[in-house]
């Protein structure tokens, strides 16, 4: 178990790096740089140049690696130029709002979804199947965006729900409307989310009720019930599990979308600002949070194999 | 019976006033800025949240675009127009409790033409050139002197960068919470969120601001903004609002669309120093090929206001082109023709849009398809994002044709600076332009001013498309909205809230 | 992975022994294909825009116009042209590098295998819009930028099966065989290798194509898809949107072209999945 984690973290490692350099060569080749966005209409050659300096923006981009790796290895991500606020901060706010839409969502759509999947598995063929599957394909087909303004319509034009369309000025300062600006994202992500996790689950139940040891466990004379919950659903679970897990590190950036729609101010937003205004630091921060974050799920998803899958060990 | 009815009305005015204090007003921004000091970045959003509202200069503009008295009571103007004399209001404080004085304007304007812009962080330097001194000879008395007269030094000190912070206070600091003299103390930026600011219980002129609290909210998303009117967590739209946004929310009765002239001109930019556009023929053909009013009809739903020049109706010493070059694709066939471009040889360049402002590009894709129809031309539009086009379009002129809105009140005189990105370099219109700034008498100022924006539109510099609208919406109890504004700041000193 | 040596269903009475779904995917291709072609050949531009504006469905404009007085039918047409190359491209990277990739890590084994199937994995936990948002910043924003960056996510999928349907062939005694006759590694590759893996391969482009073309669409909506003139069912839907409370034609037939084509490429690849396993197949 010991080496595992320890080669597992070596991997980790490996990823970070890899995926902080690769992004900052990036940055370097991006044309535009924070100086000339900050000062916008003001900016000429001589200005830029000021604000640079000042910025810290003159130091050769080898230096610039290297200071902001000397920091990053003392957990100090930096300052965001677009922000003047530290990197950790922002970083914090972005995930104090997305993580929230990210795991309820998730939650909610693997709530949803596996019940509904093992029931149309189960009756495959039937018109139960047809209807779960056909409505999990228009969950499918519809950009998230133009459900999130069709919920916005819906709910609030049409309804007149007293729901927030955005995210508190005050934040979590004023928890009850930051929750209640959390509902609509949610059920926009839930929605697409859970059509993905019906077909996913439907599948794999599909797939594992047709192997041998479902049918020695029928032919034995084990009832439907058992088989279902003993055998099926546990293994049906592993894809499920693994799906969950990149869902997770896919929609901390995804969001940006319905995080746009419904103006919350998260990590797929702060990405989007940042790669605009060249805020090297924290593009730099986020890939790194990010890094971190898919290890981190990744370990989950190895842990979680265990349980469930009695042939997998990692002693 | 009469007395009756006047003790009626007293009352009812006091129940009015007593019920206009108070409240929080929610208005939406289309975009964040980096930093909430004008003086250290350019950025008409900087100005609108801060400008008269936080921090004040000497003097101010209102909403209808005159300079007025703001920190400065009074101000005496010396025959020669060499030396401005200003007497400053008595007992001001700034946000942090520091007294106001005249020390304050010294150190600011010193700071302010100070030509190391490392040193000062001030961005634009070059506008102070003129300032020979500035003095304070006793507290409340400050003395400018000038090199040489300048017919826009009350302008130049009306802009969001003159205003005025305390001379201790560090520009770090001063970046994001800048502390002023003005109705609304800034209280703190939440960053992707907005911008929250409290009433000055301080403030000198008494009674004011009626609001208790006012944030700003960042929504760059048109949707986004329609929908957080609609369910109440904005009440003011204030500017940009997409033109359909106007037409839907007009027929709602719990809502006000306000529209006007503003001081933006959307300008399809041409590069004059390269080819094709550095011959007027060329240029000359692309404004008869243009059908004005079709785009302000079809991209804007009728929003925006014809022009000819640089310059909005709203502004002072307005001259109206608007008509100069009269929609003739004949016309321009001819010109292109004299210029070698024809259906075998079509004129070929590329459009540059850049990706962040809606009006722009929807304007922009108008445009490029009316120049597609003369048939003898082929428009390659490319889109870059902001920090791409500042800095090849706008700092390196590496473009052929683009198109941005200019915001800022009385811009014409860019086009007296061949370095600008429109590479227009006129001695005539340079000359022009100095007789504008340098002469003593009002009268003949305007008419060299007059007379720049004919020789701009007779050399066809620029395709001025429209003077934008300045379109907005907000909830029906929200009154002295100042609405379609020429002040650089959205003046919400006197704003209230009906009950 | 049992399927991938499994043959091919017989060719004879294909039609009849396709289910449902890959009939229905293929239909909606097909017309996607159709509406392409119809787009050359509609005499009206689709940028060149026009004094109808927000004009219903009429003899003139059949499918009515947008707020620039655009022919909608020409635009929903000129859209399916670029919705088969915003997946083309997608497609075309993921398919390609992944297959190479992953044939290579499959076939050769050892260190390289470790060392591909590590970044590959990386690259797929990697937040393909992040991808997307960097590629927009460096190139310039667009499909072709875009559909790059979603085409290099896709390519762990892909490589993923092209390494195990490689595992699943080199283990058999004819590639062996062949082999040990002195074939070259390229010649199995071609041979024995790539046919028995198309199956799976197709099912996941189908799917890839349908994803590529809602990836689009939501990059449009952040203003990252799609540039104008071209035009594109994602920029269309997403910028008729903001009107679609003045007229709802705009937004109708961008988002209903969209629907149907996801929709299709998503039965065939269901389809084709259910088709060629065999276990289904026995059942």
């Amino acid at each position: 178990m010991w080496s595992y984690l320890a080669r597992r973290f070596a991997v980790a490692l490996a990823t970070l790096w890899l995926a902080s350099s690769l992004v900052f060569l990036a940055l370097l080749v991006i044309p535009g740089d924070p100086a000339s966005i900050i000062l916008g209409f003001g900016a000429d050659p001589e200005r830029i140049a000021a604000l640079q300096a000042r910025l810290g923006l003159d130091k050769p981009p080898l230096e610039r690696y290297l200071l902001w790796y000397a920091g990053a290895l003392q957990g100090d991500l930096g300052e965001s130029i677009r922000y003047s606020s530290p990197v950790r901060t922002e970083i914090a706010r972005g995930l104090s709002v997305t993580l929230p839409v990210v795991v309820f969502s998730l939650l909610l759509a693997t709530l949803i979804s596996v019940p509904l999947g093992v029931l149309a598995a189960r009756r495959a063929g039937s018109w139960l199947d047809v209807g779960i599957s056909t409505a999990a394909l228009l969950g499918i087909v519809l950009p998230s965006f133009w459900v999130g303004l069709m919920f916005i319509y819906l709910f609030i034009v049409r309804l007149d729900l007293p729901l927030p369309t955005s995210f508190p000025i005050d934040g979590w300062r004023d928890p009850q409307r930051a929750l209640l600006a959390l509902v609509l994202p949610i059920l926009t992500v839930t929605l697409s989310r859970s059509a993905l996790l019906v077909r996913m689950v439907r599948g794999s139940v599909l797939e594992v009720l047709s192997q041998d040891y479902v049918r020695t466990a029928r032919a034995k004379g084990l009832a439907e019930r058992k088989v279902l919950y003993k055998h099926a659903l546990k293994n049906a679970a592993l894809p499920v599990v693994t799906v969950l897990g990149l869902e997770f590190s896919q929609l901390l950036i995804a969001a940006v979308i319905v995080e746009t729609v419904f103006g919350l101010p998260g990590l797929g937003s702060l990405s989007l600002t940042a790669i605009n205004a060249r805020d090297f630091p924290l593009v730099q921060g986020i890939v790194v949070v990010l890094a971190a974050f898919i290890v981190l799920v990744n370990l989950i998803v190895d842990l979680l194999y265990a349980y469930l899958d009695p042939r997998v060990s990692y002693a | 019976m009469t007395k009756r009815w006047f003790w009626a009305l007293f009352l009812l005015l006091g129940l009015v006033f007593a019920q206009n204090r108070g409240g929080t007003l929610t208005v939406a921004l289309q975009t964040e800025p980096t930093v909430f000091d004008p003086s250290q970045a350019a950025g008409a959003d900087i100005a609108r949240m801060v400008y008269d509202n936080v921090l004040q200069g000497l003097v101010k503009r209102n909403a209808k675009g005159e300079i007025v008295p703001a920190l400065a009571e009074r101000w005496k103007v010396s025959a020669s127009s060499l030396t401005y004399t200003f007497t400053l209001r008595k007992g001001v404080k700034f946000h942090d409790g520091t007294p106001f004085d005249a020390a304050d304007v010294v150190a600011k304007f010193n700071r302010a033409k100070d030509p190391d812009t490392k040193r000062s962080g001030h961005i634009r330097p070059e506008i102070y050139r003129d300032i020979a001194s500035v003095t304070a000879p006793d507290a409340s008395t400050v003395t400018f002197t000038l090199k040489q007269p300048n017919q826009d030094f009350l302008f130049v000190l009306s802009l969001p960068e003159s205003t005025i912070g305390p001379r201790e206070r560090k520009l770090e600091d001063q970046k994001v919470k800048p502390v002023g003299t003005g109705p609304f103390r800034f209280v703190a930026w939440e960053r992707g969120v907005g911008v929250r600011l409290e009433r000055n219980e301080a403030y000198y002129i008494p009674n004011l601001p009626y609001l208790d609290r006012v944030n700003f909210r960042f929504l760059g998303d048109g949707e986004a903004q329609l929908a957080a009117l609609r369910a109440g967590d904005i009440d003011v739209i204030a500017y940009s609002m997409l033109p359909e946004n106007a037409q839907i929310l007009a027929r709602d009765a719990r809502f006000k669309v306000f529209s006007g002239s503003g001081t933006a001109e959307a300008v399809a930019s041409m590069n004059n120093s390269r080819a094709p556009f550095n011959d007027v023929r060329v240029r000359r053909a692309m404004q008869y090929a243009v059908n004005k009013d079709e785009l302000i009809q079809s991209a804007m739903l009728g929003y925006g206001t014809k022009i000819g020049s640089m310059r909005s109706p709203g502004e002072a010493c307005y001259e109206d082109l608007s008509g100069f070059y009269a929609y003739d694709p004949n016309r321009a066939r001819q010109l292109l023709a004299e210029a070698g471009f024809n259906a075998q040889n079509p004129l070929r360049f590329t459009f540059t849009l850049a990706a962040e402002f809606p009006y722009e590009r929807r304007i922009g894709e108008a445009l490029a398809a009316q120049l597609n129809r003369l048939g003898v031309v082929q428009v390659n539009i490319q889109v870059v994002d902001f920090g791409t086009w500042i800095q090849r379009a706008f700092v390196a002129a590496d473009y052929q044709m683009t198109i941005i809105g200019h915001v800022e009140a009385n811009d014409i005189g860019r086009y007296a600076n061949p370095g600008y990105y429109w590479r227009y370099n006129s001695p005539q219109v340079q000359q022009l332009y100095t007789t504008y700034l340098r002469s003593n008498d009002p009268k003949k100022s305007c008419d060299a001013l007059k007379a720049m924006q004919r020789k701009l539109a007779e050399d066809a510099v620029s395709i001025w498309t429209m003077s934008l609208p300045a379109l907005g919406a907000y909830r029906a109890n929200v009154m002295n909205w100042p609405g379609a504004s020429l002040s650089p700041g959205i003046l919400l000193a006197e704003v209230y809230l009906a009950r | 992975m049992p399927e991938a040596n499994a043959p091919l269903p017989a060719r004879r009475g294909l039609w009849h022994r396709l289910p449902l779904a890959v009939k229905l995917g293929g239909a909606v291709i097909v017309l996607v294909l159709l509406g392409m072609v119809a787009g050359w050949l509609n005499p009206t531009d689709p940028d060149a825009t026009g004094p109808d504006r927000l004009a219903p469905p009429s003899a003139q404009h059949p499918l009515g116009t947008d707020l620039l007085g655009r022919d909608l039918l020409a635009r929903v047409l000129a859209g399916a042209e670029n919705a088969l190359y915003v997946g083309v491209i997608a497609v075309g990277i993921g398919l390609s590098l992944g297959v190479l990739l992953g044939m290579l890590a499959g076939y050769f084994g050892g260190w390289l295998d470790s060392l591909l199937t590590f970044l590959l994995d990386s690259l797929y936990a990697f937040p393909a819009l992040l991808l997307a948002l960097l590629f927009a910043a460096v190139f310039n924003p667009g499909a072709t930028s875009s559909m790059a960056a979603i085409g290099i996510a896709a390519v762990p999928a892909f490589a993923r099966l092209a390494r195990a349907g490689v595992l699943a062939v080199k283990a058999q005694p004819y590639v062996e065989a062949a082999r040990a006759l002195g074939v070259g590694s390229a010649r199995i590759i071609a041979r024995h290798v790539l046919p028995n893996i198309l199956g799976p391969l197709v099912v996941q482009a189908s799917l890839a194509f349908a994803a590529s073309i809602l990836a689009e669409a939501g990059l449009s909506y952040l203003g990252l898809g799609t540039q104008p003139p071209t035009a594109s069912w994602g920029r269309m839907l997403r910028e008729a949107q903001s009107y679609q409370e003045l007229s709802v034609f705009p937004v109708l037939w961008p988002g209903l072209a969209i629907a149907f084509t996801v929709l299709g490429f998503n039965l065939l690849g269901d389809g084709l999945r259910d088709w060629l396993d065999p276990r289904r197949q026995n059942r």
